[in-house]
């Protein structure tokens, strides 16, 4: 018996259709499976520049993961996983003024993932001042090592 | 009752009662992103722009998880996930999402000739505040 399994069509679609993208569900294709999600958040406290904070998975494997920073306490704007530009949006970071020159609003995540922690690490031009940076985190069950 | 239930689905060659996570296909004791919407949107930048905006309103009432992916501003015929860097092009981006919107931000450094450029965002109904 080859064809054989779980299939749930979205609307409008039967289950004859080919193409994965018409499913909601085909146990043909494996899921990208949430297998924890939290939140939390970091300070970086003058004068340092950076801070960082590793969250265990417990898994046994290097997994995806997607991170979501509201980069500017109370901004409610939630940046999608490395933010490495200025925006201009005063709500990326914090402004830093120094030796004459104005750099943008910047706030820089870098994130890695090994076998056993997601680890984030926030970086600002602004050391002179303290502040919070809140994160929600995904880790999939999924590999996303090489 | 026993409390191990639900509906699992595992690849071939792999026990349902002692695959691991990795070889599951489906188990629903772990949930997946389900789509709220799917939808793309394209702006034309003018040349030597220093900045620009594209806004994705939704009605959720939450910050939801979203994924974006845009053009190239020399080439449309492939993608490149947001945020993007400068390389190869001297084009910054980020995106972030509020309450009632997910919002593309570009940033030029004003020596770019005019192009236009295609945004796909696919936000999730999953919840992140």
């Amino acid at each position: 018996m080859a064809d054989y399994g779980i299939k749930v069509a979205l609307p409008g679609y039967g289950v004859a259709e080919t193409d994965p993208r018409n499913y909601a569900f085909w146990s043909k294709y494996s899921t990208v499976k949430i297998y924890a999600q939290g939140s939390g958040t970091l300070t970086i406290t003058t004068p340092a520049s950076s801070n960082s904070v590793n969250i265990a998975h417990g898994l046994s494997f290097i997994p995806m993961y997607l991170v979501f920073s509201q980069l500017k306490d109370g901004s409610g704007k939630w940046f999608i996983n490395r933010t490495v530009m200025a925006t201009g949006d005063a709500d990326a970071g914090e402004q830093y003024v120094a030796g004459g020159y104005s750099f943008p609003p910047y706030e820089e995540l870098g994130a890695y993932v090994d076998a056993t922690n997601l680890h984030l690490e926030y970086a600002t031009y602004n050391s002179a001042a303290s502040h919070d940076i809140d994160y929600y985190y995904f880790i999939f069950g999924d590999k996303g090592g090489i | 009752m026993t409390t191990d239930y639900g509906i699992k689905v595992t690849e071939a060659g792999y026990d349902v009662a002692s695959a691991d996570i990795e070889n599951i296909i489906f188990s629903s004791s772990y949930p997946f992103f389900k789509v709220y919407s799917d939808s793309t949107s394209s702006l034309t930048i003018p040349a030597n722009a220093t900045s620009a905006t594209i806004i994705f309103s939704h009605s959720l009432g939450y910050v939801p998880a979203f994924t974006m992916y845009s053009t190239v501003y020399t080439d449309d015929t492939y993608s490149r996930q947001i945020p993007r860097g400068v390389s190869p092009q001297p084009v910054f981006s980020s995106a972030y999402a509020t309450t009632s919107s997910v919002v593309f931000l570009i940033k030029l450094d004003g020596s770019a000739p005019e192009f236009s450029i295609t945004l796909r965002c696919i936000i999730f109904k999953d919840r992140i505040s």
